[in-house]
């Protein structure tokens, strides 16, 4: 356990005494307060509503899509509207849930509690980063459901500057206010992380989400402006009606590729890296084991973290660049694996000879470490520049960012919900609901990704609206596994919300984890900690099955 | 004057941890524009290896005499600037002064630059206007590709308009940190936020001295290039 | 009250200030003289000068903890792996348009 001494703070007054009976919904009471509060715990509420009904919409397009590709012929919609429909769910998906969801949400509510902090670095800018998101994302939204944009979440030139005649100048625009939204977030974060610590919380003493926080944030401000630049350079090249990057009037599509790239590789690690961070937290703690390797795992999240930026070639194996740069993408793409696999193996260590217990932050863990690894593997066959060229833009790929995406990230998200919802409300949520929810999606993800796998393998193109007859039953099977799935995603809302009104009281620490957040109260207080702790042991000091566990 | 406490925001616990979380913040915000930039920058030098010579006899046409005075307009604001910095950290009087030079300075830039923007379109350098010729360049010895011109052109545009509302950011940002000087709010524990804003406009000033070589400098001149 | 080690004296800014004029004067003057493709190279390189001198006297790297160090290098190594990485592939592919 880590041990928490009291300990009197120099220059700041301790905040009154009656403060630490308050709880930080409550305090300062009234609606308006949230939209002007500058508490890092409401800000993360405030994204997680967000970001919910983003995840909503996204997985709405899904769903037509989905219900669209039972048919060979495409059942459902338009050629032109299914477009519409794949583009609105990856930009969606990637820009306004993925990427924000575990650091705008989980790290803004729980960073400056593990590090024994009252608030993040920049409270304001935390606000500004909420606003801005919304902003963003409005843009973003009214852009790919209002107007409709078909160029697919990558914005390809010359096809997005020359021929689309969609929304695309607006989506553009959403997406670069977003981008500030993220920089705003990661430099809050690294700030805080390198002047906010408490006493005695050493570099090798942070727990690993905040070490997955840290890195997750490097890469926000590393890769997040060139995206900015790329996009600029997209409408220029609309608006000017000059190429840029079109071919036909001297410009290379193939560089608008490195650029967005650049970004979009590093992106992927930006939407992984936090749920890594999470499964940290949550496998030693229900394994009642201290983490196997926790300075690997650390550097592993620094490895990831900088070897992300050296492989974005690999997305454009068949795009035209020259083979010479396309060897080193790949033996780098290879390296890459390598942070990752030991997390893994970390993870798996932790749990050999530990207890295990059942519950549903548990069970997503385990659905995170078996979906994340079958994704990741199938990240090296597509490392191989041989097997790209034959499953590049198929569902080969579609299933390989899926198992990483959904069956990863979204299953450590909501892994990390379930854990701190605990200490976030205050309510303990119904065990067996939570167990079912977590097995649904996990047999729904399976049934719905699995058959892609293969429909790649034998040749089904990616992003089309309608296909060959003979691939009808996986798709059919995979539409049917997305019906579970979508049941699985939604089941929690109901039991989670309901919790809020008659879940039992969840005291400080219900799941007799480690990690300075769990010693105050639930939910915590306004600032946090009633008086600065203070470190004297690392993370993970778990000895076995709690009392009564 | 009324003695202010120092204002320690609650999640700090000194002063001084907060005056270095503010200057890593600033740090690591310019870190963000090396790549906003760099990305303009890269790709640039990714054409200019297809296209150089056109980049070339493109670039030899922009107003080197007004590239090289902003240069050194720019590089003066810097100096004031780090002066008014001086003057916020150690209590000199005259930081008000030094402000509002590095605002004239930075004003003078961006006159000097709508003048130079206004004769590249005067002399057909805009290459989406109709003043810009293809026939001019294909016809010139040696001859070169109005689109790879253009595209150079292009570049020119975008990277010294993002240089410019960058500059405009900051000179508004002087303009703001004036008033506050001038009304005794910038004092020796309340300087954080000057130091910030003086590497804001120094880095802006970085990033103008690489776009002068490239931009401006990459090919031969004559004496008679350099006119007004 | 803060910490104001970062600051240097007034005389340090005014040389480092006459140096990147020097600099600026000598960077245009070259482009009188004929050398070929170096103009670009050599210019970039007194960039590179005048650039360290502006982060390390007025930015006050040189009197900034280790810490500041890291974020200013950090920026410019992954601008190198941006450059690095990108000409790798139009270094060694062209596209002929005429």
């Amino acid at each position: 356990m880590t041990t928490v001494v009291d300990y009197e703070s120099q220059a700041a007054p301790p905040p009154p005494d009656d403060e630490a009976t308050r709880s930080y919904l409550t305090d300062p009471p009234g609606w308006r307060s949230w939209l002007v509060t500058t508490d890092h715990k409401r800000i993360a509420l405030l994204y997680m509503i967000t970001v919910t009904l983003f995840f909503l919409v996204g997985g709405a397009a899904a769903t037509v899509i989905r219900l669209n590709l039972i048919d060979p012929r495409g059942g459902l919609v338009t050629a032109e509207l299914y477009n519409k429909l794949f583009t609105a769910h990856g930009v969606i998906m990637v820009w306004l849930f993925l990427i924000p969801v575990i650091p705008s949400v989980l790290g803004n509510f729980l960073l400056p509690l593990m590090l024994g902090a009252r608030d993040l670095a920049y409270p304001r800018v935390n606000l500004l980063s909420w606003y801005v998101f919304v902003l963003g994302s409005l843009v973003t939204l009214f852009a790919v459901l209002v107007g409709g944009v078909d160029t697919g979440w990558t914005f390809y030139p010359p096809f997005t500057t020359k021929s689309s005649y969609t929304y695309v100048n607006l989506a553009a625009l959403g997406v670069f206010i977003t981008g500030f939204s993220t920089i705003m977030t990661g430099l809050n974060f690294v700030v805080t992380v390198h002047t906010l610590r408490a006493p005695g919380m050493t570099w090798g003493r942070l727990p690993l989400f905040v070490w997955s926080l840290y890195a997750t944030s490097v890469i926000m401000l590393l890769a997040t402006p060139v995206l900015a630049t790329v996009m600029v350079l997209i409408v220029v090249e609309r608006a000017l009606g000059m190429g840029i990057f079109d071919p036909a009037l001297g410009g290379d599509p193939v560089l608008f590729q490195h650029l967005f790239w650049f970004y979009s590789h590093p992106a992927v690690y930006i939407m992984i890296l936090p749920g890594m961070g999470v499964m940290s937290e949550i496998i030693p703690c229900f394994s009642r084991k201290h983490i196997f390797g926790y300075a690997f795992v650390a550097a592993a999240s620094v490895g990831i973290a900088v070897l992300g930026f050296l492989v974005w070639g690999h997305h454009m194996f068949v795009a035209g660049q020259s083979v010479y740069a396309a060897m080193v993408f790949s033996a780098l793409s290879y390296a890459v694996a390598i942070p990752s696999a030991v997390k893994v193996f970390n993870w798996t260590a932790t749990m050999y000879r530990g207890s295990i217990i059942f519950e549903a932050p548990m069970l997503y863990s385990l659905g995170f470490v078996s979906l994340f690894t079958v994704g990741g593997l199938t990240g090296l066959f597509l490392a191989a520049l041989g097997i790209d060229q034959h499953v590049h833009d198929t569902y080969f790929i579609i299933a390989h960012f899926h198992f990483i995406m959904v069956g990863g990230m979204v299953s450590a998200y909501f892994a990390g919900l379930h854990f701190w919802w605990p200490k976030i409300t205050g309510r303990r949520f119904s065990r067996p609901w939570g167990r079912l929810a977590s097995l649904l999606i996990f047999a729904g993800f399976m049934l719905t990704f699995l058959p892609q796998f293969i429909l790649g393998y034998l040749g089904m193109p990616r992003r089309y609206h309608h296909y060959p007859p003979e691939f009808q039953v996986l798709n059919v099977l995979s539409s049917a596994g997305a019906s579970i799935l979508a049941t699985g995603y939604l089941l929690p809302l109901p039991y989670l919300l309901w919790s809020l009104r008659r879940g039992p009281d969840a005291g400080p620490n219900p799941w007799h984890a480690t990690g300075l957040e769990w010693q105050t109260t639930s939910p915590p207080p306004k600032h946090n900690f009633t008086r600065t702790p203070v470190v004297t042991t690392g993370p993970y000091e778990y000895h076995g099955a709690p009392h009564g566990g | 004057m009324a003695v202010d406490t120092p204002a320690l925001e609650t999640q700090f616990t000194t002063l001084e941890q907060q005056h270095q979380s503010t200057l890593l913040g600033m740090w690591i915000f310019l870190d963000t524009e090396i790549l906003l930039f760099g990305g303009l920058f890269v790709s640039v030098f990714a054409y200019r290896v297809w296209y150089g010579d056109d980049f070339d006899m493109a670039s030899g046409r922009l107003n080197v005499l007004i590239g090289g005075v902003n240069t050194v307009v720019l590089l003066t604001s810097s100096l004031t600037m780090a002066l008014a910095v001086h003057a916020a950290l150690t209590g000199g009087r005259r930081l008000a002064l030094w402000l509002v030079l590095t605002a004239v300075l930075g004003l003078a830039f961006l006159g000097l630059k709508g003048y130079e923007y206004l004769s590249d379109y005067r002399e057909g350098l805009v290459p989406w206007t109709a003043r810009f010729s293809a026939r001019e360049w294909t016809e010139h010895t040696p001859p070169a590709d109005p689109q790879h011109v253009a595209l150079f052109l292009i570049f020119y545009y975008v990277m010294t308009g993002l240089h410019a509302v960058h500059l405009s950011v900051g000179i508004g940002l002087v303009v703001w940190l004036t008033r506050r000087a001038m009304a005794g709010r910038v004092t020796p524990d309340r300087s954080d936020v000057a130091e910030a804003i003086g590497l804001y406009w120094h880095f802006v000033d970085v990033v103008w001295i690489f776009l002068l070589p490239l931009l401006y400098l990459s090919v031969h001149h004559t004496p008679e290039d350099f006119h007004f | 009250m803060s910490s104001h080690t970062n600051t240097m004296s007034y005389v340090i800014y005014l040389v480092a200030y006459v140096v990147l004029i020097v600099l600026t004067a000598a960077t245009v003057s070259l482009s009188l003289v004929r050398v070929g493709r170096w103009h670009l190279a050599v210019g970039m390189a007194i960039a590179a000068v005048k650039a360290g001198l502006v982060v390390l006297v007025f930015m006050h790297l040189a009197r900034s903890p280790a810490r500041t160090w890291m974020a200013a290098f950090v920026g410019l190594f992954w601008l190198g792996i941006l450059f690095a990485l990108t000409l790798t592939d139009y270094l060694v592919r062209f596209e002929a348009t005429y």
